[in-house]
């Protein structure tokens, strides 16, 4: 079996008001293509911004390629800078055109040099047919076209694992598709994924393993088949003939 | 041991000599509010005055650079409390409550407080002063003696400004320092001093109570200039009467004859002699005065005008007589026309012939004019009267043709109050003639004339004339107020000193403001630096719970209040620090308009904080403010206006000069108002199109 990237163990959020997370284990290996999927302020969002620190978690662990990225003395940066995020909102730096978007951290952490970022970036412009859009500002770009770039950017840090918090769902319906294909993509090249969405049907298709969250806590993880279409728990069959 | 020794003398000469080199070089600061001649005023850029001159003098003779410091009256005496001068010397009143916060030296001069009053005011004694509107200057004796025995009164910042008050109608009469207000009416024709003054008072230094040892050389000086004559000497040549000559604004050949002549009586008699251009009306407002003021009209005067005049002495100083051979046709002094006419070269005669009759020939002395006369070459010579028949003793072939060709006579005027002083220079001046000295400066007169004597002659300007219509007043006002003496210097020095104030303060300002906007919002975002979060906080408090020039007199009388400083250093620090707490406010409403995303999208990359902070939230906060920063720069520019509380001459200041000059209100504070705005109109241009080059990239 491949490396471990994420071991999750009891993982707790609180708000004041609620509890966010309750309790969560699951582990995610190199290469896995994890769906989390639940009814709205299930916690899922919560979950994966735990997962890159963007909320300190309450209580439990998180073991990133083994160490626990909870505990202090754990360089935050440095661990981030392998575990890369798209956002619903895409954040693109809208005073920076494209390229720079692409290559600020890379340099700025020295992950990269200069050039080595520059080169990277106008390949990875390429791949995705943007090259043409290098020198432009986020605010020229039309929204499937800025998460694409999101994708990219955060592509440009050669991450271990990517997190996607609901990349689609500020999109018109007609930019939904470039999208999703890029991230099928990525998948199908090996990268380790884990993505929060509420298009079930792209689950289905692309994910290794589906985990079906409700109320902060894992109902039931497992193979796309198993939990979207023939789950036994009530909770779940009633969400799925919902959406589906 | 002896060498020991030797190193010990070595080291004690060393330090003797160094102690030597620092009392060489010490700095005496005179406090002063060079707005009260003539114990301070600005002459041609510089402080002169009766206090300036004395403690320039023993400044001098106790080995300290002198350094005078113009400021408010009322901050002249914290000034030598704080330390901030050693000396205050502004013609400052000996009071009890003075006496409590600095040491007084010997007085030097006892003067009067007097009321200045509208000319047909109702006001005729102290004793109408009730209930009136009173103006005073701030922290004079006549401030607190009006409020003491009469009533509030109205303060003001300087003496012209209440004289300004009281000629606009503001104020009923202004309660002052005899010998100022002398000049200050003399500058205003529809005012005149009360005979009487409200309250006399003594003069004396301030020194700071920490520095007795200054006191005692003080005392000592002004007791030896006391003793040897040299204080009155100096008080007297500030006080001199002055002898006003109006000339008309387009003064022929006589000018110049008639100034030497006068400059030397008055040098002979010790008047303090001034040349105005002007008219009639010039000549009635220069009477106003009540003492020690003469006026010389050089203006050819009708015996009515003459009667205008409350008290008029005349002088003939020559008359001229014509003397022609025994058997001439010219019978009548009108046959002089189209004749051969000689006279002395420079003399009275030559520019009165010249001007009535026709150019005449014109001789180095009068007996070679009479030699030519007898040879036959002329047929007339006009001469004065007394070397006439001086002359003519041997000369029985010429004869002085009855009656008198011409006078060189001068009208002088002395003011109502002062009939003595007119009387006593008329008394002079036939001293000066019977013994025969008039003559003598009447021939150096004629003498200096041949050879143009620029150099002493005032130079006069191209004043336009006064006039009564309406373009003509708004005229001579404007050059009055700006071209006159070079005044719109003070603008344009000010205007810089402005600019110099202001971007400097901008700059520390942006500095400021956002290191406290980053420390403010990280606590915020991150819930750190709670410590320094704090410091701002109280900062942010203190700065905009309180008015920016009660700031800037707190750093510059309390924090930097025993430390010399550069004082547009100290208005840079004041400002600079006020304006940083509105851009740091500003800033920080940048910072937080910020989407949170972007401080996410940032730290999810591996960037830190502060890059993220460094490189992706500031400058976009940076573009969102823009507008309002400018908006806080163009407020800080009118800001710095206060700089003149503490005595820097910006170009409010500079305006104020002008007025105080001038006591004309309209041109330098338009002039003030629309240098202003023009720079605001400017920077606001320029920040617009700075905006638009930002949103380009968007
Ligand atoms: N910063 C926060 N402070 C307090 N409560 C929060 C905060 N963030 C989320 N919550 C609450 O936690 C719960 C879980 O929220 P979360 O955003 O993780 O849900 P979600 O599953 O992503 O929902 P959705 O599908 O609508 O995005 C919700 O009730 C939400 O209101
Ligand atoms: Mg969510």
């Amino acid at each position: 079996m491949s490396e471990t990237i994420f071991e999750i163990c009891d993982l707790v959020k609180q708000f004041p008001a609620l509890t966010a997370v309750d309790h969560v284990s699951t582990t995610i290996k190199r290469g896995e293509v994890v769906f989390v999927v639940g009814p709205s302020g299930s916690g899922k969002s919560t979950f994966l911004r735990c997962l890159n620190m963007l909320e300190q978690p309450t209580a439990g662990q998180i073991l990133f390629k083994g160490k626990d990225v909870t505990k202090h003395e754990i360089s935050l940066n440095s661990f981030r800078q392998q575990v890369g995020m798209v956002f619903q909102h895409f954040n693109l730096f809208p005073h920076l055109t494209i390229h720079k978007n692409i290559t600020l951290a890379p340099v700025r952490t020295h992950r990269l040099s200069a050039k080595e970022a520059s080169e990277k970036a106008d390949a990875l412009l390429k791949r995705i047919g943007l090259y043409d859009k290098r020198d432009a500002y986020p605010a020229q770009l039309s929204g499937g076209q800025k998460q694409r770039i999101a994708i990219i950017r955060a592509l440009a840090m050669n991450p271990d694992v990517l997190l996607f918090d609901e990349p689609t769902s500020a999109l018109d319906p007609e930019m939904v598709g470039e999208v999703l294909s890029l991230m099928k993509e990525l998948a199908q090249e090996g990268m380790t994924m884990v993505v929060v969405t509420h298009e079930i049907g792209f689950a289905a298709e692309v994910a290794n393993r589906v985990i079906f969250m409700d109320q902060g806590k894992i109902v039931v993880s497992g193979t796309p088949d198993e939990v979207i279409k023939n789950s036994e728990h009530p909770r779940v069959r009633d969400f799925f003939s919902k959406v589906l | 041991m002896r060498r020991l020794l030797f190193l010990m003398a070595a080291l004690v000469l060393c330090f003797c000599g160094c102690r030597e080199d620092v009392q060489q070089q010490k700095k005496l600061v005179m406090a002063t509010n060079a707005t009260f001649p003539p114990y301070e005023y600005v002459d041609k850029g510089r402080i002169d005055g009766i206090d300036a001159e004395i403690v320039r003098r023993i400044a001098m003779r106790l080995g300290y650079d002198l350094e005078i410091e113009d400021m408010a009256f009322d901050a002249v005496i914290a000034a030598v409390q704080t330390g901030k001068a050693q000396v205050a010397a502004s013609g400052i009143t000996v009071t009890e409550d003075r006496k409590q916060k600095v040491f007084f030296t010997d007085s030097y001069v006892i003067a009067a407080q007097v009321m200045i009053v509208l000319k047909n005011s109702p006001i005729k004694s102290a004793a109408d002063l009730k209930g009136k509107r009173i103006g005073v200057q701030r922290g004079t004796t006549g401030e607190s003696y009006v409020k003491d025995n009469i009533q509030e009164p109205e303060r003001f910042q300087n003496g012209p400004e209440a004289v300004t008050a009281l000629a606009n109608g503001k104020l009923d009469v202004v309660v002052i320092d005899g010998e100022p207000a002398e000049a200050y009416v003399a500058k205003n024709p529809n005012l005149k001093i009360l005979p009487e003054p409200l309250v006399q008072e003594e003069y004396a230094f301030a020194i700071g109570k920490n520095n007795k040892a200054l006191l005692d050389k003080f005392n000592a000086e002004l007791r030896k200039m006391k003793e040897s004559g040299e204080l009155a000497a100096i008080i007297n040549s500030y006080r001199k009467t002055r002898l006003i000559v109006v000339f008309p604004a387009n003064s022929g050949t006589e000018k110049l004859y008639t100034q030497s002549v006068l400059e030397q009586i008055a040098e002979r008699l010790k008047f303090k002699i001034e040349f105005q251009d002007g008219n009639l009306e010039n000549v009635t407002a220069a009477l106003n005065v009540t003492r020690k003021q003469l006026i010389v009209p050089m203006i050819p005067l009708t015996a009515e005008e003459e009667n205008l005049f409350p008290n008029v002495g005349k002088f003939t100083a020559a008359e001229y007589v014509v003397v022609v051979p025994e058997k001439s046709p010219i019978l009548k002094f009108s046959d002089l026309n189209g004749k051969k006419v000689g006279t002395r070269k420079g003399s009275f005669a030559e520019h009165y012939l010249e001007k009535h009759v026709y150019p005449p020939q014109t001789f180095p002395d009068a007996a070679t004019s009479i030699a030519a006369l007898s040879a036959g070459n002329l047929d007339a010579v006009v001469i004065d009267k007394n070397t006439a028949l001086n002359l003519l003793k041997n000369n029985k072939n010429l004869k002085i043709m009855p009656g008198t060709f011409a006078r060189e006579t001068y009208v002088f005027a002395a003011g109502k109050e002062n009939p003595d002083v007119l009387k006593e220079f008329l008394a002079s001046i036939k001293l000066l003639q019977s013994s025969g000295e008039l003559n003598a400066m009447l021939e150096k007169a004629g003498e200096a004339h041949k050879t143009p004597r620029q150099t002493v002659a005032p130079v006069q300007e191209n004043a336009p004339a006064m006039t009564d219509t309406f373009w003509g007043s708004i005229k001579f006002s404007f050059y009055n107020n700006f071209i006159k003496d070079q005044r719109y210097t003070y603008l344009v020095q000010g205007f810089f000193v402005t600019l110099q104030i202001t971007v400097l303060s901008v700059l520390m300002g942006i500095v400021i403001g956002f290191l406290v906007a980053v420390v403010r919002s990280t606590a915020d975002i991150t819930g750190k630096l709670k410590l320094l979060d704090g410091l701002c906080r109280i900062y942010l408090t203190v700065i905009r719970g309180t008015p920016v020039v009660v700031q800037l007199l707190i750093i510059y009388f309390v924090i930097f209040g025993s430390v010399d400083v550069n004082k547009v250093l100290v208005a840079v620090i004041a400002f600079g620090i006020n304006s940083g707490a509105y851009v740091a406010e500003i800033i920080r409403g940048g910072i937080m308009s910020i989407d949170k995303g972007q401080m996410e999208a940032g730290r999810s990359l591996g960037l830190s904080y502060g890059q993220t902070m460094r490189e992706i939230i500031l400058p976009q906060a940076f573009k969102n403010v823009l507008p309002a920063l400018g908006n806080e720069f163009i407020v800080l520019l009118k800001e710095t206006s206060v700089a003149g509380y503490i005595a820097l001459q910006d170009l409010t200041r500079g305006g104020d000069i002008i007025r105080s000059q001038t006591y004309d209100a309209f041109f330098p504070l338009i002039a003030v108002a629309l240098i202003y705005l023009v720079v605001v109109m400017f920077l606001s241009w320029l920040l617009g199109r700075l905006e638009k080059r930002l949103k380009r990239n968007e």
